[in-house]
């Protein structure tokens, strides 16, 4: 049974769809009654989703593409 | 490496150099590191089974050349262990972000004022075992199955290191207090 005093457990696995479908139904039904756990959700998903989208800002430099295309023989775009 | 797999490989550069870069907390390493990447995997080829995750291999050959070849001469080591991080340290993070927040706003249209910069420092911040999960997981989008196979650990290891890593991001990262809860009160 799905218990906010577990949330630890099930949160991040919860968010990652890594929950087998028995476990993520019971979440589900849990958040569904439960506002705080929900909160904590979407919390949690917020900061998660910025660090990701931060993380993807940064590219290789020009230079370095032109390196690898040129070990791996592949044409510039 | 056929035609095919060197054009998917090259799709992954900005994935691996910014991977790296925050492996090697250095440009110009980073740089060599991907390189080096690139070239033990055209070495290797015989062994890419095909029809597996090509994405997946090469973070797992930049992961091994890392630990085996750069990690020593790190130019500049934020943390070297797991227990290296001081409270201090993420206390402090935590005093300099809260006091730039406005109490009023929205929890979302703070974090997205979070600057790139602030985000990046605190993922760097990370000891390395912590950063590497975080980094798979929510960066790249990995699954745990993959990210055991990329860092030659068990599945258990990679989900305690991501929930440590992902509560040291939040404590420093959240704008919000955690809520008591509705339905227990804690």
């Amino acid at each position: 049974m799905v218990s906010c005093r577990d949330r630890a457990q099930w949160l991040y696995p919860y968010l990652d769809g890594e929950l087998e479908p028995p476990m993520q139904a019971e979440v589900e039904a849990h958040l569904a009654q439960c506002p705080a756990c929900r909160d904590e959700v979407r919390q949690t998903a917020a900061v998660l989703a910025r660090v990701g989208t931060c993380g993807r800002c940064v590219c290789a430099p020009d230079a370095l593409v032109e390196r690898v295309r040129r070990l791996l023989h592949v044409e510039p775009r | 490496m056929e035609e095919r797999l060197k054009e998917e490989a090259v799709q992954y550069l900005d994935a691996l150099y910014r991977t790296a870069v925050r492996l090697t907390h250095n440009a110009a390493d980073a740089e060599d590191l991907v390189q080096e990447t690139y070239v033990r995997a055209l070495g290797a080829l015989d062994q890419f089974e095909p029809g597996t995750n090509l994405r997946a291999w090469l973070f797992r050959i930049l992961m091994n050349t890392f630990i085996n070849h750069y990690r020593r001469r790190q130019r500049q080591p934020v943390a070297t262990s797991l227990d290296t991080m001081s409270d201090f340290t993420l206390h402090q993070q935590r005093a300099d972000f809260q006091q730039r927040l406005p109490e009023e706003q929205p929890e979302q249209a703070v974090l997205d004022q979070l600057a790139v910069e602030e985000v990046l420092h605190a993922i760097d911040a990370l000891p390395l075992e912590f950063r590497q999960v975080v980094w798979l997981a929510d960066v790249e989008g990995f699954r745990y199955r993959e990210i055991a196979d990329i860092l030659k650990i068990p599945i258990g290891t990679v989900m305690s290191r991501l929930h440590r890593a992902r509560r040291r991001l939040q404590d420093v990262l959240a704008p919000a207090a955690a809520q008591p809860c509705g339905c227990c009160g804690e």
